[in-house]
């Protein structure tokens, strides 16, 4: 490699790939299972790297990160997983070549965080995320998930801040719902209808700089 | 109601949220002294959210992806390093210096060594002055087995992505010398060659040129006769000169530093 190279290589995993498990787990809430997961965030860490000159320096390098992770799933994912069957044929190849990192990875931890990562995903969380229509799922995901602003998250999904908060204030209330209701199915707790009834978003709109013009048309005399 | 009341649903979620103003949060945080509502409906929501984002969070991503990530990044790196030695060498290759010339000048370089040089200049100006050569000995896969019975022992390096085309033996300054012939093919199906002579170092001889470190090793660049020589010697004392008319000394460096007779103890 050359001097070149290896200093971009060394730059790129010092400032983009500590942000690794935040790329993986904002994949494993967009898809839908952990093999999904784990080919949606190496075809991001790849685009990443490919397109590491154009990341601008001083800007959050978590978000730019995360908008390659949900562009990637929006655009490429999506049409990849309709030839998967396809792809199936290449990973028994993948496979044979994982021998060697497969047992070196069983050696160090055992499988343990693998069996967990499984387990979180399948889970009720996962399950109720996916009742949330794609917009909500990726607004709570990106802002609850990964601590993003709102102005980052209006970047990423190219929508007005006003959207995001609105995206984001109904997915949560989507979300608590239907947690709420596989909570109630598996017996944990009882039925609360004041809290479902808080989930219709009320008559006012929910975006700040709403609030903010209001404030001002007050202000002036 | 005032109308921070009114707007409660958004004050509170962009509290929560850390998006509101200073001055909009120290209003909040004052209407809330006195008003029990929405001091109720923040309090229900910090819960709400709270509980959400403990959910949410998923475990971190295991070894084994990772680990495929990072080889992900290196045939990436690969790949590139290739392209970009394919277009360099388009690049810095001079314009078809015809064979019948250059061999003229060799032969005049030859001549005009003196007796006096160290042993070491006076076999690698011999090697020089062999270089082109027309015939191959040996071709493909012959070639490593010949090497083996030529200098025991060696490896032919190898170079991602250019072709080891076969070798042939020379004796200058009474050394046996086994040299390799490479080919470059760039993107524009143009061709470029370069070889390696690789012989036994003797310990009178002198490196020359001028020094240029490669990672871990020291290489020794020198323009013989108008002709980029590299010269390597590697820990077991093996002695290889690089030459090519067709590329300059950078990118015959170039091509030698994706070598694995550089990178093999990386």
């Amino acid at each position: 490699m050359s001097p070149d190279r290896s200093q971009r290589r060394k730059e790129f995993e010092q400032t983009a790939l500590v942000h690794f498990d935040a790329m993986y787990g904002t994949a494993c809430r967009l898809t839908r299972n952990p093999r999904d997961a784990e080919d949606l965030v190496q075809e991001a860490v790849l685009r990443a790297y490919r397109f590491w000159d154009s990341f601008q320096r001083d800007s959050n390098c978590k978000a730019w990160l995360l908008r390659i992770v949900t562009n990637t799933f929006i655009n490429e994912y999506q049409r990849k997983k309709r030839s998967r069957q396809i792809l199936d044929l290449a990973t028994s190849e993948q496979a044979a070549t994982d021998g060697v990192l497969i047992h070196a990875d069983s050696q160090t931890n055992r499988g343990a965080d693998k069996e967990l990562a499984r387990r979180a995903i399948s889970d009720e969380v996962q399950q109720a995320l996916d009742t949330l229509p794609d917009d909500f799922r990726h607004a709570v995901v990106l802002c609850d998930m990964q601590g993003l602003s709102y102005k980052e998250i209006a970047e990423i999904m190219e929508c007005p801040v006003g959207t995001v908060m609105s995206r984001l204030f109904r997915g949560r209330k989507l979300l608590a719902t239907a947690l709420r209701e596989f909570a109630v199915a598996e017996g944990y707790v009882r039925e609360q209808p004041q809290a479902q009834a808080r989930t219709a978003s009320g008559d006012a709109p929910i975006d700040l700089n709403t609030y903010r013009a209001a404030q001002r048309r007050e202000e002036k005399p | 109601m005032s109308q921070v009341c009114d707007s409660i649903e958004t004050l509170s979620m962009s509290y929560l949220d850390d998006e509101l103003a200073p001055e909009e949060k120290r209003e909040l945080e004052l209407h809330l002294l006195e008003c029990a509502s929405c001091r109720a409906h923040l309090a229900e929501e910090r819960q709400e959210v709270e509980l959400l984002r403990e959910r949410l969070a998923t475990p971190p991503a295991s070894e084994l992806v990772r680990a495929r990530a990072m080889r992900l990044l290196d045939r990436e790196d690969a790949q590139v390093s290739r392209a970009l030695l394919r277009e360099r060498v388009a690049r810095w290759a001079l314009p078809g210096t015809s064979f019948v010339a250059a061999a003229a000048a060799l032969l005049v370089f030859a001549f005009a060594r003196t007796p006096s040089a160290p042993s070491a200049q006076r076999s690698f100006g011999g090697v020089v002055a062999s270089h082109p050569t027309a015939a191959l000995e040996v071709t493909g896969d012959e070639t490593q087995p010949w090497l083996q019975r030529q200098i025991a022992g060696t490896v032919a390096p190898r170079f991602d992505g250019i072709k080891l085309l076969g070798g042939v033996p020379l004796i200058v300054a009474g050394r046996r010398v086994a040299k390799l012939q490479y080919e470059v093919r760039t993107t524009g199906a143009q061709r470029f060659r370069f070889e390696a002579n690789l012989f036994k170092a003797l310990d009178s001889d002198q490196e020359f040129g001028r020094p240029v470190q490669v990672g871990d090793h020291v290489l020794y660049v020198a323009t013989i006769n108008d002709l980029p020589t590299i010269a390597y010697r590697d820990a077991r004392g093996i002695q290889y000169l690089f030459i090519s008319r067709d590329l300059s000394a950078s990118s015959l460096l170039d091509v030698l530093a994706q070598s694995n007779l550089l990178n093999a103890a990386r």
